[in-house]
């Protein structure tokens, strides 16, 4: 089974999962949705798949700890936790966050209760900051919640280990002050089990990851264009990475493929002054432009792509796939597939769980704290910069050891007022984490202990915004180990 | 243990020293080291992360004390979702700060009074701050009741006896020196309780009478039981005694109860401290003692020593207050009464005045409870025992003020009712006699100030009781009055609302629901006592008790004029002066009030600057010395020969008033008093360093301002002990031309013929107030002259009447009498504020849209000067409200259910009619504020079209925002505008293209909807299509833009609908559990419930899309 591409050359082609059961684990369409419920019900699905798996743990390796000599003792309440008895809990972590969004304060500073959805230029430098980090090192409070109630945490471990609103762990304390638990250990929940490779059967083929192409009409359209011979080999001489490309069997892309202008805006609001007040983000000749440029691609290569952040789709995480009638050239075509973000892929037997990055993006805005004085020295002053290229690993691999990839949803992420279940918790260990739409290419391997003494791990990439960076990174799917290539740019 | 293991622990526990010592080192800079720490997310991942790593034995410094900085930053940080997460956080510091608390802040609240030494009568003198008095018979005698507590924090009952009531009645004519003791006997014979009768030379207060003293009986009761049969036969003319009585009876004079007599005789005022001096005092044996204090003694009033205010006299003694809030479990659909529903939960919070942090937080629940850290909890197997509990909590910890939340109507009738439906007789003994039994009485309160009310009294002997609901609603204008509202007024924070119906449901679930309802009850109970310190109301009600002499529970239970009256009859004292009792007649005479120049409506874009009188009617009643007792006829000034101007002077009404040379009036000199007390005080603020000094001083000065004012008022009471208008309509009438002479002073002095560059002109003047355009575009000018003009001005009047410059407007906006807008300047710099008088920004029966629509146009008018966008925002809010983007809460209008007798009908009573219909358990009831929305209706009658805006959102009501436009927003808009644009293009901002579009919600039921059928149509071009499709065929190449719009609008819903929702998991603290708040002050409220809908609603709009292809 081969595809003629230019250049007569073969490219190979992966095989088709025999059987893949997950293509559909994010798949919420509308006619599901009630919007009946609270948020509860997810915290508690997360809760209740969690907590026997961080129990395991927690029982494994506090079993015999010690707290001043004396022996730590489960307790299955948060409310019972007597003071200077050294306990283990588990629970739900809540950060408690100074610039966290607040919708009651928007309205009650509003005229007439509505919020205003801002453009990037309305907002004051001190509210883009805000847009960047919700926390104040100063003020903020972590603390660890069940349905009894609330503890606060305190402890230097706090500033160890990264801890997020909606992740379910294991702590080991003890009060010592009244209401503040003082915590010296964590864990988190066995890892779920991974799917078996057979690393000997596998070809040494490659997936291709790009995240971030930001198309906009009034946008350069010379680095996509490059791109796009780059895959089809029209621009490599160097043998090594013939080699490669022939062995790309497959396209992965991650999120942010469109642009929105801000003058397709203004257009839509200055005809229709008084009327209406949602801006659509769509812009028809972006679309056209990418559509295009898949459709060529699939000459050659299979495509697959997830809508971001700043693509026409839905806000709510999960995101459900585009539209099929959006890419009118591609969408006939059989090696053409829209995934739901995040979502689970299967190539040459590899696992990959991917997301377009909007959940380690809010994340992030947890671990970084807001600096506003020093701000002053605008854009460009020196910490802003550190803020928004700082490394993304450690957040990546800590969604695999929380086992669960988007925690502050619902907080600050929205998402679906699930029922019953908890769609970001992991119920396999993937074999990759991609994440597309970060700031920079990073990647390591994770490695991962379950009870029985199996190790997994976990191959984690950071994938970066294409538009920034002019990279793409390609993954070996027998080692699992990625090279970026520059393709335009510096 | 291995040698090495132990080893091991040892190296540990240097480690964990070392740490120590570093964690000190680094103390200082905690914050920066956090925050660097928190930027480095690279790096290995934690050691404990894998599973293999052996037990350490770790070690956590236990008495190593935290850093309590950081600690109690972290605690008490005022984050924006603040409810009750913070409160219990709160909590936890509470118990932190005092001190007290073991690691877990549980059962070491101690709350008894500090143990009393033993006291020597001989040798101790007791001193002590009287808080609380009433009326008793001692052995047949009136004698009154002192409760109060020493500085040591003790508490005393100290009963004052020996003091006689009495009353003055003339002696008539032809009294002969030797018919007293015949006439004695006389009295003895006929009356019952006549102590003495004596003769005394007084005066009468009405009217100048050449300063002749002349002889009054003073007739001495023994029980003011008695004393109103007796003055009742004075004024009858039952006494007669050798005819020498008119027939008709005769006027009385000083008519005061009892308590209050006492109390100026022995210059004893409200919440001063009392000595009873060593060897003079007896102290009452336990056999005899009727109380719980822990000190009781008898002493005579002779004995008794009361120090003025002043001084080391000014303190407070620690009085305890404890506030409470109890929690009903009621039946579905009914409000709790207490002959049926039980009482669950009764939370505690108990302070010391002065002190930071409240001593005891403790919560009674029926069945068990989940602990609170911070607080105590004590759980009982049934209602009764925890009632008794809660009786026998009350007694011991011995509160001197009780507050609460709406406890005088609610709370004390409930749980003294609830007791005697449960049989249970000693509960309702917690007061400070022990034989007395707390009783719920309906009393009804009327005053011309506050109207009339009807409320429940409660005795509960020797404690002060203060309901901050009656406060506030006593002392501010507020849109509503829940507690919600009042605490995100005042204290900025929103508050979870639990409703009734799932109280219930929270007591009948687990220790942890009860838990939660325990929280949000002690949060109840300590909201007013925070805003109770907020508001300074025992420091403000303190000294308004010391400076007009009445007990403190005459501030909340009676109304204005008892205070005057307070400090007349004390003055009256000094000068030997009696007051006549006059029969208080419904005299319906109006008089003239104030004068208003009439407004020179505009728009000013020049500084105006304002004149004001100080104290305008006290000076005009110094300056004139306007009283009473200078109340002169023209009869007595014949007879006197006094001379106009010389000996007297006529007030422009024509009453005629002698001068100071012949008589210093009693209230003049009441007035100089205070508000040379006032000065003082206010200089004394000044150089005062201590906070809770100052405040104790900036309550003084409030206190002798508004009793300053209140004396006019008294005079012109018609209803009232001792009206006379030819005092208050005289005051008036010199006021009014004191600002028209304020005005000709003025533009005769500012003018171009005298050298200025402009001619000023007066632009309004009101009661005490003139607003002058000098004509000058800068402040400086302006401000200067203002002082001038002032200064000039004042030499025209009588000291002490002075006229002063007190601030500029800029720019100004003068709609009408009492209406106006300014930026309010003091100094040359910045302007302090902007000030509204009389427009829809401050009124509260308007719904919140046209508030903040004001106010927002004001804003851009006044501080940014800027009409274009004023106008601007007007058309689009104008335009979202007919295309119904506005939410709902903003317009939600609210009016108070009072009695049901109005004779036109009205809105929110048929509302209420129809909601007792629909669920009779959640409608409102008389004396709730009711919440309606207008809904467009078949009828135009607005009685028809209200509606509740729960049941609105429901069922998809469409909203009347024709109405809204017309009879809310229009009027004040163009009241605003009218003046700077002009009659015409103020109408124009109503009508126009932004009015074109209208947008109304279809309703789901009802009507003729139940008989339409929806066709589909296309999106673009609305021409009917199939109902699979989405657009006709004309339009299907857009078919991604119209998609992309429904994606657009669904987004901004599901986005809102996450900020909504996860903010009330935030404000109710936590994620776990069901946001129950029902919370209708809110402003997310009812957006909260709308974006269900409207998200769900748009999904399925957008599912439609999921099948077409394009």
């Amino acid at each position: 089974m081969t595809t003629d591409i230019q250049n007569t050359q073969k490219r190979e082609v992966s095989d088709k999962p025999e059987q893949f059961d997950k293509q559909d684990a994010f798949l919420f369409p509308q006619d599901k949705k009630t919007y009946r419920h609270q948020y509860r019900e997810i915290y508690e699905a997360r809760a209740k798949q969690l907590k026997s798996r961080v129990m395991k743990m927690a029982s494994m390796k506090w079993k015999d700890e010690t707290i001043n000599g004396q022996k730590a003792k489960y307790v299955n309440k948060l409310l019972d936790v007597k003071s200077m008895v050294p306990s283990y809990v588990i629970g739900t972590v809540f950060m408690d966050m100074k610039y966290k969004p607040n919708i009651l304060q928007e309205v009650t500073g509003n005229i007439y209760a509505a919020p205003e959805f801002k453009e990037d230029s309305e907002y004051d430098e001190l509210e883009r900051t805000r847009i960047h980090s919700y926390s104040d090192p100063a003020t903020d409070q972590v603390m660890l919640e069940d349905d009894s109630g609330r503890l606060l945490l305190d402890g230097e471990l706090l500033d160890k280990v990264v801890l997020m609103t909606g992740v379910v762990v294991g702590a080991l304390g003890m009060i010592v002050d009244a209401g503040v638990f003082t915590i010296v250990d964590v864990v988190y929940p066995e890892p779920a089990a991974q799917i078996p490779r057979s690393i000997e059967e596998t070809p040494e083929q490659f997936v291709m990851y790009l995240s971030g192409f930001r198309v906009n009409p009034s946008g350069k359209r010379a680095p996509l264009e490059i791109l796009k011979e780059f895959i089809m080999g029209e621009l490599v001489d160097e043998e090594n990475l013939v080699s490669l490309l022939k062995r790309t069997t497959n396209l992965v892309i991650l999120g942010s493929s469109m642009e929105v202008t801000a003058k397709s805006q203004k257009d839509l609001s200055d005809k229709d002054k008084y009327r209406a007040k949602n801006k659509s983000n769509f812009d028809a000749q972006s679309l056209e432009i990418l559509d295009k440029w898949i459709s060529d691609l699939l000459m050659s290569i299979p495509v697959s792509i997830m809508a971001g952040e700043t693509d026409p789709a839905e806000i709510e995480y999960p995101k459900m796939p585009f539209h099929r009638s959006l890419f009118r050239l591609s969408s006939g075509r059989k090696n053409f597939e829209r995934l739901t973000n995040p979502s689970w892929l299967q190539i040459n037997g590899v696992r990959i769980l991917a997301t377009s990055g909007e959940n380690i993006n809010d994340m992030f805005k947890y671990m970084i704290p807001n600096i506003h004085v020093e701000i002053g020295s605008g854009i460009d002053s020196p910490v802003r910069r550190e803020v928004l290229y700082d490394s993304r690993l450690k957040l990546l691999q800590s969604n695999i050891l929380w086992q669960n990839i988007a925690p502050t949803a619902p907080d600050t992420l929205p998402c679906y007022p699930f029922t019953g279940t908890d769609p970001f918790t992991l119920n396999e260990t993937p074999h990759v984490y991609a994440v597309g739409c970060q700031p920079k290419f990073e990647t390591t391997k994770l490695k991962v202990a379950r009870k029985n003494g199996e190790d997994l791990s976990v191959r984690i990439i950071s994938v970066p915004d294409f538009e920034q960076t002019g990279q793409c990174v390609f993954m070996n799917t027998k080692t699992l180990e990625c090279t970026s290539v520059r393709v335009v740019g510096q | 243990m291995s040698e090495k293991r132990k080893e091991h622990e040892s190296g540990a526990e240097n480690e964990v020293k070392n740490e120590v010592a570093e964690k000190r080192s680094i103390a200082k800079s905690n914050d920066e080291t956090r925050a660097i720490k928190r930027r480095h997310t690279e790096g290995q991942t934690d050691r404990c992360v894998g599973s293999e790593i052996p037990s350490h034995g770790f070690k956590i410094p236990v008495h190593e004390t935290f850093s309590t900085k950081k600690l109690h930053r972290k605690l008490t940080s005022k984050q924006v979702d603040n409810e009750p997460s913070t409160f219990e956080k709160e909590l936890v510091r509470m118990s932190k700060l005092d001190g007290k608390g073991n690691a877990e802040g549980e059962a070491s609240q101690e709350w008894g009074r500090p143990v009393l030494p033993a006291i020597d009568p001989a040798e101790y003198d007791i001193v002590f701050q009287q808080l609380d008095a009433d009326e008793t018979i001692i052995d047949g005698y009136s004698a009154a009741r002192f409760f109060g507590v020493t500085n040591e924090g003790h508490s005393v009952l100290c009963k004052v006896v020996g003091f006689r009531h009495y009353f003055y009645a003339p002696v008539p004519k032809g009294f002969g020196p030797g018919d007293l003791g015949e006439f004695r006997r006389y009295m003895e014979a006929n009356y019952q309780g006549i102590v003495d009768v004596k003769i005394a030379k007084k005066e009468s207060i009405w009217g100048f009478n050449n300063n002749v003293k002349l002889p009054f009986f003073k007739v001495v009761v023994d029980n003011a039981r008695h004393i109103g049969r007796v003055r009742a036969g004075f004024e009858r003319g039952e006494v007669q005694f050798k005819g020498l009585f008119q027939p008709a009876g005769q006027m009385t004079f000083d008519n005061v109860q009892y308590l209050l007599r006492l109390m100026i005789d022995c210059h004893i005022v409200g919440m001063g401290w009392l000595t009873a001096p060593r060897g003079k005092y007896e102290l009452v044996g336990a056999a005899e003692r009727e109380s719980t204090c822990q000190i009781e003694i008898k002493v005579s009033y002779k004995d008794l020593i009361s120090h003025a205010a002043e001084g080391k006299w000014q303190k407070t003694a620690p009085l305890r207050v404890m506030s409470f809030d109890i929690e009903c479990s009621g039946r579905k659909g009914i409000f709790p009464e207490p002959e049926h529903d039980a009482v669950i939960q009764i939370a505690n919070v108990v302070s010391r005045v002065g002190e930071k942090v409240p001593f005891v937080r403790n919560v009674f629940t029926v069945k068990k409870c989940s602990r609170i850290v911070g607080s105590d909890t004590f759980c009982f197997d049934s209602e009764r025992e925890m009632l008794m509990a809660w009786r026998q909590f009350v007694v011991q910890v011995d509160p001197d003020v009780m507050i609460g939340y709406n406890i005088c109507n609610f709370d004390f009738p409930y749980l003294l009712n609830r007791a005697i439906a449960l049989g249970e007789e000693k509960f309702a003994y917690f007061g400070r006699l022990t034989r007395s039994r707390q009783e719920v009485k309906d009393a009804v309160f009327s005053s011309r100030a506050y109207g009339t009310r009807e409320s429940k009294t409660v005795n509960i002997e020797g404690r002060m009781q203060l309901d901050l609901f009656q406060f506030i609603q006593r002392e501010y204008k507020l849109r509503s009055y829940s507690l919600n509202a009042v605490s995100s007024h005042f204290l900025g924070e929103q508050k979870e609302d639990v409703p009734h119906s799932i109280i219930t449901q929270l007591q009948n679930g687990t220790p942890e629901t009860r838990r939660r309802l325990a929280v949000y009850c002690l949060k109840d109970s300590y909201l007013p006592l925070r805003l109770m310190e907020k508001l300074m109301c025992l420091v403000n009600y303190t000294e308004m008790a010391r400076v007009t002499g009445v007990p403190f529970s005459f501030l909340l239970s009676r109304g204005q004029q008892i205070k005057v009256i307070s400090q007349l009859f004390r003055k009256c004292l000094e000068l030997d002066i009696v007051i006549p009792n006059m029969k208080s007649e419904n005299v319906n005479e109006e008089y003239e009030g104030a004068t208003v120049i009439s407004p020179a409506r505009g728009y000013y874009d020049v500084p105006i600057a304002t004149l004001d009188f100080a104290s305008l009617y006290p000076s005009i009643m110094m300056a004139h010395n306007v009283c009473y007792t200078t109340l002169v006829d023209r009869a007595t000034i014949d007879r006197l020969q006094l001379k106009e101007n010389v000996d007297y002077e006529v007030s422009p009404k024509g009453d005629c008033f002698v001068t100071a040379a012949r008589r210093l009036g009693i209230l003049p000199t009441i007035l100089k008093e205070l508000l040379s007390a006032r000065k003082k005080a206010k200089k004394a603020m000044k150089a005062e360093k201590d906070p809770f000094k100052k405040q104790v001083l900036n309550g003084r000065q409030l206190a002798l301002k508004i009793s300053a004012n209140s004396v006019y008022g008294f005079t012109g009471a018609t209803i009232g002990k001792l009206p006379c208008l030819a005092i208050s309509s005289s005051v008036t009438a010199w006021g009014r031309k004191m600002i028209a002479k304020t005005q000709e002073t003025v533009l005769q002095k500012y003018n171009i013929k005298n050298g200025y560059k402009y001619d000023s002109l007066i632009v309004y003047g009101d009661t005490d107030s003139v607003m002058v355009r000098f004509g000058y575009p800068d402040m400086e000018t302006c401000f200067r002259l203002g002082q001038e003009a002032a200064d000039y001005v004042t030499t025209k009047f009588k000291a002490p009447i002075k006229l002063e410059f007190e601030k500029v407007y800029f720019p100004y906006l003068l709609i009408n009498k009492k209406r106006y807008a300014g930026l309010w300047w003091t100094q040359l710099d910045h302007f302090d504020k902007m000030d509204t008088k009389g427009i829809e920004s401050v009124r509260r029966d308007n719904c919140r849209l046209v508030q903040n629509v004001v106010t927002r146009v004001l804003e851009l008018i006044l501080e940014d000067r800027d009409v274009k966008s004023a106008q601007e925002f007007v058309r689009r809010t104008i335009a979202d409200l007919l295309q119904n983007r506005v939410d709902l809460s903003q317009l939600v209008i609210t009016k108070q259910l009072s009695r049901q007798d109005y004779a036109a009908k009205q809105p929110h009573v048929e509302l209420a009619d129809r909601m007792r219909k629909r669920d009779p358990g959640s409608a409102p009831t008389v004396g709730d504020r009711v919440a309606y929305v207008i809904i467009k209706t078949a009828g135009d009658r607005n009685w028809e079209k209200s509606e509740d805006p729960l049941y609105v959102l429901e069922n998809s009501l469409p909203i009347d925002t024709k109405y809204y436009l017309e009879n809310q927003l229009s009027k004040p808009l163009i009241r605003i505008f009218e003046p700077i644009l002009g009659e015409h293009k103020a109408r124009d901002l109503l009508t126009g293209s932004h009015t074109r579009t209208v947008r109304v919600a279809s309703a789901k039921s009802g009507g003729l909807m139940r008989f339409t059928r929806r066709s589909n149509t296309c999106r673009s071009c609305k021409a009917p299509i199939p109902a699979s499709q989405m657009l006709c065929a004309n339009c299907r190449p857009l078919s991604a833009q119209f998609y992309a719009r429904d994606l657009a609008n669904l987004n901004a819903l599901q986005a809102k609908f996450n900020k909504l929702w996860t903010q009330c998991q935030r404000c109710q603290g936590s994620l776990h559990q069901q946001v129950l708040c029902t919370n209708r002050d809110c402003p997310i409220f009812y957006m909260r419930k709308k974006v269900q809908k409207d998200v769900l609603a748009q999904a399925s709009e957008l599912r439609n899309w999921d099948a077409i292809e394009w």
